[in-house]
């Protein structure tokens, strides 16, 4: 019975904690511009997330560690740099994408101006990773964020015209490529970003996992994630239903909150306002964790959100720090969508350099004993990766060349 | 220093050999549960008569950089002055597992103290922080 | 504080006369014999607590990254078999200049084995 309860509150929050600045915007965006043609990226990325997410907690219950624990043990300062920066440096776009985004849910429900609610979401932010409980943090905003899957209901309330199984197959338009190919990267970056490994293991630490976790892992990996996609791609078929005929190309987040005003009316677009708010403020805290926790751990400071912040001195301070920078990039670039899809797509490019050490860890026996990968999700992965690498550099190489057309 | 047989790790399980990279890299840990860095490298000393021996495990930012390349460490060490590295003698070593266990309490090591340096000079003005840690004086036992 | 503060606990100072080494600096670094030809990379560095923490001997192999799980249990496995680790004591070594450990001479009637 605990187990079907653990399992259950597991998916839940994986459910409503799937969606985020970076998925919202690329599933809107690609909607909008694209209609149904860009659905296969967000199911290859739910694929790739389900397993890194698996994997991730798998690492910590079986070997006691979290990544960057065993990233800088097992290969030593130096390399352990490479995907720091690459965490670090990603993660603060991204960061600053989910705390505009948090403005302009709150800017949405409270009828403000985003710009001035932007210093109320950081410091909500940092009061949550500040003084509340690892539990709390993971379960309230993921609880709000189910309301998500009332894309899902607009799917039926208003379903597309096109035949969705013939959209499943990927084709790149003939014009627009450089779009396309620029949305497939920042999808699969969106998806499988890898600050998920990070807080994952370490929440498998601060959740003390042992192997008696591992089918709870496995299970709830499986069905959070794979529910949670639904919402992403009930913002694709929305937006693709809603926007894309009247010609609005989802060029900022209110105008994806049409996708639901159209069919719900005011009610759709306070929903929006709260689905924004409560998945991009549950995504701003797990970021802001996950670089946190790299640091920290990679530094072998105290850390962990059970700990007094006078505990885990340096750990709240690397917090402090990094909202701050963050609220400061979302202030001065603004415009949350843009920042949310270049995020996601830089994500992508670096995606080789944040998770090559960790598939690797996960086949070294020092670390996994006999829980090491197999075959199957070795290259499952692998392939995932390169795809999103090769997507993400060809298409940079284009809009650098077409000098960015859109 | 120590003559063979009275290094206490000896009575807890570190027996024959020890492996360099099994302490590189390795989270330090004192006696009360604190965790106090990272061993960014071990100094060895070569005796006259031609044997090495491991010395003092260095933490810091100085040690660090000779990770990335052995000709940043004068560098750092001009800049910083050693302000922000520390030394642990390797007879400190307690136990070496999933951590390294340090023979100390945190406050038995300078290193241990930086936690409390951060909560006390930056974190105390924000509130909720919880209280701050006292002077090394406090209780322990 | 102009020098690295060191414990305030536990006896005897470090001598800051004798040359000192890091032994960071060892592990990853090439080992050649005394005519120059590779031997190998250090993969580890073996010390002895009991024995003042002496360097006892170096794990040299072909690559540096190699997992250490193999090392210690000594499991065999594809990658084990080529680069075969081998354990060099440090009585062999000639000298170690802070990026490449050079061995002595082997004595007469005394072969090496010089593959690697």
């Amino acid at each position: 019975m605990r187990i079907v309860t653990a399992v259950l509150l597991g998916v839940l929050t994986s459910t409503g904690g799937f969606l985020d600045a970076g998925s919202i915007s690329t599933a809107a965006s690609a909607g909008a511009t694209f209609g149904l043609s860009l659905i296969w990226p967000i199911v290859v990325g739910t694929l790739a997330i389900i397993l890194l997410v698996e994997m991730s907690g798998r690492l910590a219950a079986v070997s006691g560690k979290a990544y960057s624990e065993a990233l800088r043990e097992r290969f030593g300062f130096a390399f352990y740099l490479l995907p720091l920066s690459a965490d670090v440096i990603s993660n603060g776009f991204l960061l600053a994408a989910e705390l505009g985004g948090v403005s302009i849910g709150l800017a949405l429900l409270t009828g403000l101006d985003w710009h001035t609610v932007l210093p109320v979401s950081a410091l909500l932010v940092f009061a949550m990773v500040w003084r509340a409980p690892f539990g709390l943090i993971e379960d309230l905003p993921s609880i709000l964020g189910l309301s998500a899957l009332l894309f899902v209901v607009a799917i039926v309330v208003q379903p597309p015209s096109g035949d969705i199984l013939q959209a499943l197959a990927p084709k790149v338009p003939g014009s627009g490529s450089a779009q396309y190919l620029y949305l497939v990267a920042a999808i699969l970056g969106a998806t499988m970003s890898p600050y998920l490994v990070y807080f994952y293991s370490s929440g498998a630490r601060e959740d003390r996992w042992s192997r008696r976790s591992l089918r709870i892992n496995r299970m709830t990996a499986v069905l959070g994630n794979g529910f949670g996609s639904l919402s992403a791609i009930g913002i694709l078929v929305a937006c693709s239903v809603v926007l894309q005929p009247r010609g609005i190309t989802a060029d900022s987040l209110s105008e994806v909150g049409l996708s639901l005003a159209a069919p719900f009316g005011q009610l759709g677009a306070i929903g929006f306002g709260l689905i924004l708010f409560a998945c991009c403020f549950g995504a701003a805290l797990e970021v802001s964790l996950a670089v946190a926790y790299d640091i920290s751990q990679g530094f072998g400071w105290e850390w962990g959100e059970e700990k007094k912040p006078v505990e885990a001195a340096r750990f709240n301070l690397v917090l402090i720090i990094y909202i701050a920078v963050a609220f400061t990039l979302a202030f001065v670039i603004g415009d949350p969508l843009q920042l949310a899809l270049f995020a996601s797509a830089l994500i992508a490019l670096i995606l080789p350099v944040a998770l090559a050490p960790f598939l690797i860890l996960m086949n070294d026996a020092d670390y996994l004993r006999d829980q090491r990968n197999g075959v199957l999700t070795n290259l499952a992965t692998i392939a995932v990766v390169i795809l999103a690498f090769v997507v993400a550099a060809a298409s940079l190489a284009l809009l650098l060349l077409t000098g960015g057309g859109r | 220093m120590t003559t063979p047989g009275e290094w206490p790790g000896a009575e807890k399980g570190i027996r024959g050999a020890l492996l360099v990279r099994d302490i590189l890299d390795g989270q330090l840990e004192t006696r009360d549960h604190r965790k106090v860095g990272r061993v960014a490298d071990v100094a060895a000393v070569r005796d006259p008569d031609g044997t090495v021996r491991a010395v003092e495990l260095r933490i810091g930012p100085e040690a660090l950089a000779g990770r990335i390349s052995p000709r940043l460490r004068p560098l750092v060490a001009k800049v910083l002055r050693g302000r922000f590295d520390h030394r642990i003698p390797v007879t400190e070593i307690a136990e070496v597992g999933p951590t390294i266990r340090l023979r100390g309490l945190s406050d038995d090591y300078a290193v241990g103290q930086a936690e409390d340096w951060v909560a006390r000079h930056i974190l105390r003005w924000i509130p909720g922080s919880g209280r701050p840690a006292s002077s090394p004086l406090r209780e322990r036992y | 504080m102009a020098t690295p503060t060191t414990t305030s606990r536990s006896g005897p100072p470090v001598e800051p006369e004798l040359p000192s080494i890091a032994l960071a600096d060892l592990v990853g670094a090439h080992v050649l014999t005394p005519r120059g030809r590779r031997v190998g990379k250090v993969i580890d560095v073996e010390v002895r607590p009991l024995e003042r923490f002496r360097v006892a001997a170096l794990i040299v192999g072909r690559f540096a990254f190699i997992g250490r799980f193999a090392l210690v249990r000594g499991t065999t496995s594809e990658l084990e078999n080529v680069t075969r680790p081998r354990i060099i004591p440090w009585s062999e070594v000639e000298r170690f200049d802070g990026s490449r450990v050079v061995l002595r001479e082997p004595r007469a009637g005394q072969a090496r084995d010089e593959g690697a």
